[in-house]
């Protein structure tokens, strides 16, 4: 699997798309544990691990890119 | 959480360096109008991957790290209505004096709008929309 994958058609072709979406389900239930999560904070560059955040407050997280 | 490119295209392409997110990503906040906190992830997704690399989910974590809400797609209304459930629903005294939690799993159904979509895939690149015309295709063709 490509995970930044150039075009979104041969994408949906090679079945990573149906498999992604299959195995979501089972994959993380309500009451386990959140894997971490890290990243560059857009607004400073700051690289930030959002279970300090979780750590004091609810957190939600929604993933997403421009499209 | 700034993720992948769902759907590449001449103007808004996928990523081939952090410098190419993190200039997407701008994108996302200055053009979509974004004021949310944006964090990106890096560029192998990492944590998108860790909960499931979908291209639009919405996780709810509560104080402490347990999760408490998942879904595939993210409805703004439906992750404020769970909120103000989950708050109240915590801090109810009912006459038994404690309350337990317990799980539930839905089907919820989205708007399609999709003209407002082709639009957003043609601000990507023509080349965006005509692969996703080919990608529904390729849905029909598997049922």
């Amino acid at each position: 699997m490509t995970y930044n994958y150039e075009r979104f058609d041969e994408y949906v072709a090679s079945g990573d798309e149906q498999r992604e979406f299959a195995a979501f389900p089972s994959h993380l239930h309500a009451g386990e544990s959140a894997p971490e999560i890290t990243g560059v904070r857009l607004e400073d560059g700051a690289t930030v691990q959002l279970s300090q955040d979780w750590a004091r407050r609810p957190v939600v997280v929604e993933f997403g890119s421009f499209t | 959480m700034y993720t992948r490119e769902a759907h590449p295209g001449e103007h808004v392409g996928a990523h081939h360096s952090v410098e190419d997110k993190l200039h997407n990503a701008a994108l996302l906040r200055d053009e979509v109008g974004i004021r949310r906190p944006i964090v990106v992830d890096d560029l192998d997704g990492t944590s998108h991957l860790a909960y499931g690399g979908l291209p639009n989910m919405t996780w709810v974590i509560a104080r402490g790290g347990t999760i408490v809400y998942k879904a595939d797609w993210t409805s703004a209304a439906n992750v404020e209505a769970f909120l103000a459930r989950y708050v109240a629903g915590r801090s109810r005294r009912p006459a038994s004096g404690v309350v337990a939690p317990y799980v539930t799993e839905q089907i919820e159904y989205r708007d399609l709008d999709r003209p407002a979509f082709y639009e957003r895939l043609q601000r990507n690149g023509p080349r965006s929309y005509t692969e996703f015309k080919r990608a529904e295709a390729i849905w029909q063709e598997r049922g």
